[in-house]
């Protein structure tokens, strides 16, 4: 290999890991529904979701039903916003939520003061840690864990 | 090519030492029965257990005693040599891990063992039914093609137009009894006829769930470990959808297991009271007086809740097993006639060892395994 083909290969791994090291989200295909007691129900898919405004929650406490109660961070979108933008009625009581296995569960709106759709786990996204939970998942610092349910696909507001 | 022959006939010589000597077996002697337990039949269970590559469950020695049928474990000999040690299976069921095929780990001591003794309970009573009836006896009084089985139970074919299940979550046989005897169950123990039964291993809601509705044992239908959500089988939720009939499932808060083709309405705490049960209730009173679906499940949770949370037979329990009563005592009253009633627990409760406030289950116990199935024709 010359001298100038190391270089430019130099060049190109370093360009890729700035890339990969940015801001910039991973390639998902995801589509998280709102539905339910909505003006405007919604489609958002990761992209548009990882486009709006990022939330972090530092140092929150998750409370475990089985094993110790953690302290974790997380980032993203601010359930209220998505709420706002699909013009959910403002007196709903709860929301189904309903993940890409299944899975479905009714949380009260009590349980969600504060709750964001979590993108990222620490500083990383969850897309690239957790490959069989989904790329997003429920964080409801309001309640305990085992209903921050994750690759949620659907979020049906009932009133 | 002397020498050839010589390293076959070494080697092969080995090779039937091996075989015939088999020192790594396990003899597990069940009531005076004896089963030799090879290191194949241990990967078989392991594999079993541990379905989804995604979990790794510690093995609990209890998934070996099911295999032979074993409901209730009361002691347990382990012979090392000519050391024997007995442990009282309630003491020890829960921290009881199946290592490796003659290897064992008992509250964190490992143990190389040669023989296991088991001495067995149980009650004959319990034997007759299963909560892998009711999905027969379903498809029997609707008339509805399901499975090969037979439930065992009297209902003519076809004759009812609607059957509710009324899942009494973690409220066993041993419950049951102790809230009888101290009058918090007035309309249960009034409500039809109770069939003593099993459950299935682990007693635990998914694992039971499965049985339900495949109405088969967790060795047959693959969900033999907490985790799985799917069925593999058929569901009897299937066989009623395929007639044209109409299957509604009133849940708690969460779905404990998947219900593909069913109509599920959950029952989050709106109310924030800490319960389900009074939203179940409310959904499912709306869901009869709707227009009754041809199945519905109605799945009290509190009980379990309450269980594991003050203690079996706490006074937050007692109070729980009194409102449950109240709720389905009015349910049955709101039912139309020629409707078939099947009341059930998926598995009972005990107490933590050394904590008799908290409750758990998912053990070969009579008070986990033990259940009923009460039958009501109205
Ligand atoms: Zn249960
Ligand atoms: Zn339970």
């Amino acid at each position: 290999m010359t001298k100038k083909n190391t270089a430019l290969l130099t060049i190109v791994l370093l360009a890729a890991f700035l890339v990969g090291c940015g801001p910039k989200a991973p390639d998902v295909d995801w589509t998280l529904k709102i539905s339910g007691e909505v003006t405007t129900p919604l489609e958002l898919s990761f992209a548009d979701l990882a486009a709006m405004d990022q939330i972090e929650l530092n140092d929150i406490l998750m409370e475990k039903t089985t094993g110790d109660d953690v302290i974790t961070s997380w980032s993203g979108v601010s359930l209220d916003e998505i709420l706002t933008k699909a013009g959910a009625a403002a007196d709903y009581v709860s929301i189904t939520a309903i993940a890409s296995d299944g899975y479905s569960i009714e949380i009260t709106k009590e349980e969600l003061t504060g709750a964001i759709i979590a993108l990222k786990d620490g500083d990383d996204w969850i897309a690239e840690i957790e490959t069989d939970k989904g790329p997003i998942r429920l964080v409801a610092p309001s309640t305990p864990a085992n209903r921050w349910v994750y690759a949620i696909m659907e979020l049906q507001i009932n009133k | 090519m002397k020498r050839f022959i010589n390293i076959v006939l070494i080697l092969t010589f080995a090779g039937l030492c091996a075989c015939s000597k088999a020192s790594s077996d396990l003899i597990v002697s069940i009531d005076g029965q004896e089963n030799n337990i090879t290191k194949t039949d241990y990967q078989k269970i392991e594999e079993m257990v541990n379905v989804d590559d995604e979990k790794d469950y510690d093995l609990l020695l209890e998934y070996l005693f099911y295999q032979y049928d074993v409901k209730v474990v009361e002691e347990m000999d382990i012979l090392q040599g000519d050391t024997k040690t007995t442990f009282q299976w309630k003491d020890i069921a829960d921290s009881t891990f199946w290592r490796n095929v003659s290897s064992l780990e008992v509250d964190d001591e490992e143990y190389l063992v040669d023989k296991i003794i088991l001495r067995t309970g149980g009650d004959a009573k319990f034997e007759k039914h299963s909560i892998t009836d009711i999905a027969a006896l379903t498809s029997e009084a609707l008339s509805i093609p399901f499975g090969e089985k037979e439930s065992g139970f009297s209902i003519p074919s076809g004759s009812m137009e609607h059957v509710v299940w009324i899942f009494l979550d973690g409220f066993g046989y041993e419950g049951y009894q102790t809230a009888e005897e101290e009058g918090f169950i007035p309309n249960l123990s009034i409500i039809g006829e109770l069939y003593p039964a099993y459950t299935i291993y682990p007693p635990k809601t998914s694992t039971s769930t499965a049985a339900l509705l495949s109405g088969l044992d967790s060795r047959e239908n693959g969900v033999w470990a907490p985790g799985i959500r799917d069925l593999t089988v058929p569901s009897i939720i299937d066989a009623v959808v395929d007639s044209g009939k109409h299957m509604t499932i009133v849940e708690g808060s969460s779905t404990p297991f998947n219900y593909p083709n069913a109509e599920i309405i959950l029952s989050g705490d709106r109310n924030g009271d800490g319960s389900t049960d009074d939203n179940v209730f409310e959904n499912a009173q709306k869901a009869i007086a709707e227009g009754i679906p041809d199945l519905i499940m109605i799945h009290f949770h509190g009980i379990d809740d309450a269980g594991h949370t003050y203690g079996p037979y706490s006074l937050e329990w007692n109070e729980k097993v009194s409102e449950v009563d109240r709720m389905v005592g009015q349910l049955i009253e709101q039912l139309p006639e020629k409707t078939l009633i099947v009341l059930f627990p998926d598995h009972g409760m005990h107490s933590i060892v050394g904590d008799s406030s908290l409750g758990t289950h998912g053990n070969l116990r009579l008070d986990d395994m033990g259940i009923y199935i009460i039958l009501y024709q109205k």
